[in-house]
């Protein structure tokens, strides 16, 4: 297959980006995470524009970002998608499974743009193109 | 909760939480469910009501061990029994790597994660760090991965409820010295939400029920943070849902529950009263009467 990674690093339409990725586990009390950054580069284009709605609260600005990007990018999954053997890689990742042989678990991945953070919320299955296409939502009151 | 008001009144609530409401009830529907989930990390600890952590003491937990031959440097050992053993739990003992997990079971063969360090019989603790996964708590910010269709999960939420009980407060007044004290004793009424996944929920909602109303264990270990469940609990609901081009096996189960809660407030008396007498002509006198 034609790989679309070249294009999508393109120096003169990509920029660079933030992905905050939160591992979990499940305790009394509650999901925890830890998280850590992974830089990310690619073409971002608006999926949605900034809207404002106003509210007796308080405004609130929604609005979603489409990210490009040769590093992978998670939605929330249960019981696999990424482990230590795969973490971070754009290749093949069969088994899910982690060296200790019990699976991560983790909540889709929030990326840092221009002083604002998305969330992940749709990701198109395009790696076999060299990329992974994901569009987050903004978050708010962040 | 502790409040000071501008005045200087300050008030003091033995009121749960949300989050400590839902742990202890998350902690219940384990054990009524049969889920191992002894030890809880001592960090854990904190988002409980310090008198829980005595239930423990009063309870003490069934140690979950197994006996197996490890051989010095090789990840396999044998196994008297594989009774209570799978992949993925956290097994600790002499000679076993920290943080080494059972990755495979073969017969009598468990596979580790980690290479022995030493070789001879072991009795090691076996503890399931996915326990709370099986028992979780709903809504929480920034989401939580869902249950598999086929895996047994419950997760539980709490809401408070207006009744007529909820309303009622006996409250006593007592001075000491020029510190003047309101003890309120309320009851608060809340409900649990139970919803349970997988092909086992309608039985295992019928088993906490059952348990809800009947074991006095579980009475107790509610008891201790001053929630009284209300026997009355209606059947569970049978509820499927269709997701993605398939029927999820859901159940729904709703208890209400009461909460002991006294709230004290602390007032503080008048010391010193300023006086000023006046007649038609202006200031008179000017006196302070102490109290």
């Amino acid at each position: 297959m034609i790989s679309l990674s070249e294009v999508v690093m393109d120096s003169d339409l990509a920029e660079a980006f933030t992905i905050l990725r939160s591992r979990g586990w499940f305790e009394l009390g509650g999901w925890k995470t830890w998280s850590e950054n992974v830089c990310g580069y690619g073409i971002i284009t608006v999926s949605s524009d900034q809207d404002l709605q106003m509210i007796p609260e308080g405004d609130r600005i929604s609005g979603a970002m489409t990210f490009h990007s040769y590093e992978r990018i998670y939605e929330t999954q249960l019981d696999g998608g990424y482990g230590q053997q795969s973490y971070g890689d754009n290749g093949f990742d069969c088994d899910n499974k982690n060296k200790y042989g019990h699976s991560e678990q983790h909540v889709s991945d929030q990326i840092q743009w221009r002083g604002q953070l998305y969330r992940v919320i749709s990701i198109a299955p395009w790696r076999d193109f060299g990329y992974w296409r994901a569009i987050g939502v903004r978050m708010s009151g962040r | 909760m502790n409040i000071t008001y501008p005045d200087g009144t300050q008030l003091t609530s033995t009121a749960l939480t949300d989050q400590q409401i839902e742990s202890a009830f998350q902690l219940a529907t384990a054990q009524m469910l049969g889920i191992l989930t002894y030890p809880i990390p001592s960090q854990n600890l904190n988002v409980l009501p310090p008198s829980l952590v005595s239930w423990f003491t009063a309870y003490p937990p069934v140690a979950w061990t197994t006996q197996l031959t490890i051989t010095n440097g090789l990840e396999i050992s044998t196994v008297n029994s594989t009774t209570n053993l799978y992949p993925g739990l956290l097994i600790a003992g002499v000679g076993i790597p920290n943080f080494t997990f059972i990755t495979g079971i073969s017969g009598n063969t468990v596979m580790l994660s980690n290479p022995a360090t030493a070789s001879g019989p072991v009795t090691a603790s076996v503890i399931d760090l996915k326990a709370y996964e099986k028992v979780r708590i709903g809504w929480q910010i920034q989401g939580q991965p869902g249950p598999p269709i086929a895996e047994d999960t419950v997760t539980l939420r709490y809401e408070p409820v207006d009744t007529e009980y909820s309303k009622l407060r006996d409250a006593v007044g007592t001075s000491v010295g020029i510190v003047y004290t309101t003890t309120d004793v309320f009851t608060r009424t809340g409900r649990i939400y139970w919803t349970f996944y997988g092909p086992n929920g309608l039985d295992r909602a019928r088993a906490v029920r059952s348990a809800l109303i009947t074991v006095q264990q579980f009475a107790d270990l509610l008891a201790i943070s001053n929630l009284y469940i209300n026997p009355s609990i209606e059947e569970p609901r049978r509820v499927p849902e269709n997701f993605q081009g398939e029927w999820w096996e859901r159940i729904d189960l709703v208890a209400e529950f009461n909460e002991q809660v006294t709230e004290t407030y602390t007032v503080g008396t008048v010391l010193t009263v300023p006086v000023t007498v006046y007649d038609s002509s202006g200031e008179l006198e000017s006196f302070t009467v102490e109290v």
